[in-house]
């Protein structure tokens, strides 16, 4: 029976060295440089890709990849090209006339204006529409319009009307039907809505003959009768134009050219809905968007206000055609027009592959996004290499920083944290008691403060990264330049080291919302940073559905605020005198001549490369004035590859990681991918 | 024992395993019977069909390497033999695998496939190396199914007391069956382990019930393919002898319980949707660490079977 026994030893041979076989091929197997790019994602469940419903950084950054806005932010923070390759602010003034004579006249009055004249008007151009006369300047904060109405009053334009219908949005359909009745559709001009439903209507008949027609017409239809108000009466209309000249042969996926009709129709599908959307008060002031020229389109707005431009660099254009036939809410996965288009999907995994454009960047491999099931398999693929990308808020803590491949970056900011301080409170009404109250704080204390130490110390009122934002370095906590400014102040410790004036001692209501951990945490590190210098603090928990109401009220002297990072330079709403008072944003109730001055000359500043300026100007007076303490901007953090991404290190990371900066490093000798910086017309 | 009685036996006991498989199926789904049959379909034979095949290559591994041990080891060495294998038998088996996944993948970086969250697509792969993967998902489970049947057949091998050789023969489908649902559980393998702790993890009576099926199925065919001994025909003995072999026998069972206790609970521990992740990651940060978690566990157990063994009449 020896021989059996040998086959039996044979077979167990044979079986070890197939094994060992296999084992070792496993050991040898490595990724191939071509392979997918695999990006573990927060899970459990994969992004719905909402393009206005981002749910974490992780989809925004994805979103950012499939959908193409009309402009861009680039790596250095400024404004770029993206559908869009120029743009250009003008400005349109409107005169209407009796007649079409009367309006081709006083063109014909205009352009016999000397060259030189016209020259330093910046005139661009004369054109009548039946019996308006349209005059276009090249710069939209022209100031000769009043020279160039002083040559037409001549020709007799007819007055313009202003009037406010202080109406609900029930009353918005019988509006429309007026502007639109043979009666009144000559003389309404213009008809504007707001979100409450406050109308405005422009038109050449007088107040009164304008408020009897609206009586007339609304007291059948809407009980009871709105308010009108004639506000104002002028004799053309100004209005600020940005033209976007778009890219040539820019097309959706589908081969259709992407034209002003898809911006239009992305407005017109987002603004209704109660999506979050950055910038929505500038798309709020849009008058209309045309399309003069293929290729061009043209955005009117209702009033001067250049941040308006930055809000484009944050909406997604989705195609109308799309639109058209998608559901309301977005269920099924809108086409982009970015660099990136969905590949298929199955539950877990989800593929992303580059559209063939013909740029340098056509040959990356497709992009494999995953949600994995269990600690275990993330473990394992990192383990094993098997991720290029990991959303560290997917995997769990400390799991990531024992892998020793992969280097963790930070994304750009997107929300900041304040302290805001009630400038009208009798206990700090003193600028150098709230100055005196931020010297004695340790901002990187307080930033381990936050959840994981996640936080960014920020001391500016605008947002960082960007080409007009400043970089103040927090100051070091100085506790007895501190006390020096509090007793200047009048506030001197007493015997049992409190600090008082005339008695009361200072005693800070600190306002947070309630529920909000993270906020109390902070508060506490706040109040123990404050105790040696004597001050008090009663911490208050307000329900976070009416936190803000509380802080309008003025029920507070220092408050945390956060809020989203807004996509441009418009800190107007927050610190302007007009917004105080309980009527809106600013909350802190300072109320300053010469910063209400400083924040009307930025939001009207259409000079991009100007803006850095006056948004300094701004700062500095903030700065004096200290209505509040910028404290952090939010962190999050993204886990990469080193050896998946060679080209990282002549990346500039300053502003934070995205990944359409990452994708261009997958090659070390990738060349900088060079965009195109927009210059403003001189 | 003539062929007659032997297949005698085995037909009654493979009716026997049939009748108590659907009577529990039958439990599983609360005594519906068009549950019951729906049970029954095509998916869970396949997965069975895997199992088994897997199984029976485990042992025919265990078997064929032992042939191969006795051939080249001193007849000197077999008590020591016996005692090794009795203790790599008794080694838990779950700890055994988490160790080698945390060398494997945690030190060493290497795949599994079958737990990997993402692989290439096969079609990038070249035929052999579609080859070399394929048999690397199932080799794993096939070795670490052979390693305890090995050393549970070494010992059995160098068994001196026949009845205990017979019975645990006897017992060995019933072994290799434990070690099967364990470790194709912890290699996340499609096969009737999966199925059946998916099962009982979302409680789900429909594929627990399939899953009853499988479990009945494979011990049909284990029943027909091994050899059934007289192990536990009736023998003529005095009470003393019985209690003896008794007690002897409650120790050995408890030394098998002892190494299963550790095993059992890894199929229910579900903290994050997988069983036995906690052990499995607590064994990538030190895999030697979790090896050595095992050893207690085999030496009582190997103590316990030593004294029962030392209590049993020969």
């Amino acid at each position: 029976m020896m021989w059996i026994r040998f086959i039996f030893s044979g077979l167990a041979l044979l079986a070890l060295a197939l094994g060992g076989w296999s084992a070792w091929h496993a050991g040898q197997t490595q990724r191939a440089s071509a392979s997918d790019v695999v990006m573990l994602l927060p899970g459990p469940r994969l992004p719905a890709l909402n393009p206005f419903l981002p749910a974490d950084e992780a989809e925004r950054q994805i979103l950012d990849l499939i959908h193409e806005p009309l402009l861009r932010i680039d790596r250095e923070g400024r404004l770029a090209t993206a559908l869009a390759e120029q743009w250009t602010w003008h400005q349109h003034m409107t005169c209407w006339f009796a007649s079409p004579e009367a309006a081709r006249a006083a063109a014909a009055e205009l352009r016999e204006q000397p060259v030189e004249k016209r020259a330093v008007w910046d005139l661009e151009s004369v054109v009548t529409q039946g019996e308006s006369l349209v005059v276009r300047f090249t710069r939209p904060e022209s100031a000769v319009a009043a020279e160039v109405q002083a040559v037409l009053a001549s020709s007799g334009p007819e007055k313009l009307t202003f009037v406010r219908i202080n109406a609900p949005p029930s009353a918005r359909f019988s509006l429309e039907t007026f502007a639109r009745h043979a009666d009144h559709v000559e003389s309404t001009k213009r008809l504007w809505f707001d979100e409450d439903g406050t109308c405005e209507i422009v038109t050449t008949r007088t107040g009164v003959q304008a408020q009897q027609a609206l009586i007339e017409w609304l007291s059948p239809r809407h009980s009871p009768v709105p308010e009108i108000v004639p506000v104002t009466e002028v004799a053309a209309l100004l209005e600020p134009v940005l033209d976007f000249r778009l890219k040539a042969g820019v097309k959706w996926p589908a081969g259709d050219p992407i034209t002003a009709t898809d911006v239009r129709a992305t407005l017109a599908h987002v603004m209704p809905r109660p999506w979050h959307l950055p910038g929505r008060d500038a798309f709020r002031q849009i008058q209309s968007i045309e399309e003069p020229d293929p290729g061009l389109v043209r955005i009117i707005y209702r009033q001067a206000y250049s941040p308006a431009l930055a809000a484009w660099t944050t909406l997604p254009i989705l195609s109308a055609k799309w639109l058209s036939g998608a559901a309301a809410d977005l269920t099924k996965l809108p086409q982009g027009a970015g660099a990136w288009q969905v590949d298929g999907s199955d539950g877990t995994r989800m593929w992303l592959k580059k559209r063939p454009l013909g740029d340098a960047l056509d040959k990356l491999p497709r992009i494999e996004m995953l949600v994995t099931q269990s600690p275990l398999q993330t473990k394992i693929g990192l383990a094993t290499n098997s991720f290029d990308v990991v959303w560290p808020n997917g995997v769990p803590q400390g799991m990531l920083r024992t892998e020793s491949g992969f280097k963790s970056l930070n994304t750009p900011a997107r929300h900041q944290l304040m302290l805001v301080w009630q400038t009208k409170s009798p206990l700090l009404s003193n600028a150098d008691t709230r100055r005196a109250l931020g010297m004695a704080l340790d901002r990187e204390a307080l930033r381990l403060a936050m959840p994981g130490g996640l936080g960014r110390a920020h001391d500016s009122f605008f947002p960082p990264g960007f080409w007009f934002s400043s970089s103040h370095r927090p100051s070091s906590p100085d506790l007895v330049a501190a006390e020096r400014l509090l007793n200047s102040a009048g506030w001197l410790k007493d015997i049992q080291g409190r600090l008082k004036r005339g008695g009361g001692e200072l005693r800070l209501r600190l306002v947070i919302p309630d529920g909000n951990s993270d906020r109390q945490r902070l508060a506490l590190a706040l109040a123990q940073q404050w105790a040696p210098l004597g001050v008090q603090v009663n911490l208050v928990e307000v329900p976070a559905r009416s936190y803000f109401m509380e802080l309008q009220a003025g029920r507070f002297d220092a408050a945390l605020v956060g809020g989203e990072l807004a996509p441009g330079w418009d800190v107007l709403p927050f610190w302007h005198s007009t917004h105080s008072g309980g009527l809106g944003l600013n909350v802190s109730q300072i109320a300053d001549p010469q910063l209400d001055l400083l924040l009307e000359t930025l939001v009207a500043e259409f000079d991009s490369s100007e803006v850095p300026h006056r948004a300094a100007a701004v700062e500095v007076r903030l700065r004096e004035l200290q209505p509040a303490l910028p404290l952090f901007t939010d962190l999050t953090e993204i886990a990469v590859s080193v050896s998946r991404f060679p080209g990282l290190q002549r990346l500039d990371l300053s502003r934070g990681l995205t990944l359409q900066d990452l994708l261009s490093a997958t090659s070390a000798l990738t060349s900088p991918q060079a965009k195109l910086q927009m210059l403003s017309p001189k | 024992m003539n062929w007659q009685s032997d297949l005698f036996r085995r037909v009654t006991a493979m009716l026997i395993i049939l009748v108590v498989g659907s009577v529990v199926a039958l439990c599983c789904v609360g005594g519906n019977v068009e549950l019951w049959m729906s049970s029954l379909g095509l998916v869970p034979w396949m997965l069975a069909l895997a199992t088994m095949s897997r199984l029976l290559m485990a042992l025919v591994l265990a078997v064929t390497l032992v042939a191969f041990i006795r051939l080249i080891l001193p007849q000197a060495l077999g008590g020591m033999a016996f005692w090794l294998g009795k203790a790599l038998a008794f080694f838990p088996v779950n700890i055994l695998v988490w160790s080698f996944l945390g060398w494997w993948i945690g030190s060493l970086g290497h795949p599994i496939w079958t737990l990997m969250p993402v692989t290439e697509p096969q079609s990038t792969l070249s035929m052999f190396e579609a080859w070399a993967r394929w048999s690397w998902t199932w080799i794993p489970v096939v070795g670490f199914v052979s390693l305890p049947l090995t050393g549970q057949c070494l010992s059995l091998c160098f068994e001196n007391d026949a009845r205990s050789r017979d019975v645990g023969i006897d017992l060995l489908g019933l072994f290799a069956m434990a070690l099967i649902i364990c470790v194709e559980d912890i290699f996340a393998i499609q096969g009737v382990a999966t199925h059946l702790t998916a099962a009982l993890r979302v409680s789900d009576v429909m594929n627990l019930a399939a899953s009853v099926w499988m479990l009945t199925s494979i011990s049909l065919l284990l029943t027909a393919i091994l050899s059934m001994s007289q192990a536990w025909a009736p023998e003529r003995m005095d009470s003393r002898r019985w209690v003896k072999l008794l007690l002897g026998s409650i120790l050995k069972i408890s030394a098998w319980c002892l190494s299963g206790c550790i095993i059992l609970p890894s199929l229910w521990t579900d903290s994050q949707g997988r069983s036995g992740v906690p052990g499995l990651l607590r064994a990538f940060d030190d895999p030697m660490a979790m090896f050595y978690l095992g050893l207690p566990w085999t030496l009582g157990a190997l103590l316990l079977w030593a004294l029962g063994r030392f209590v049993q009449p020969r």
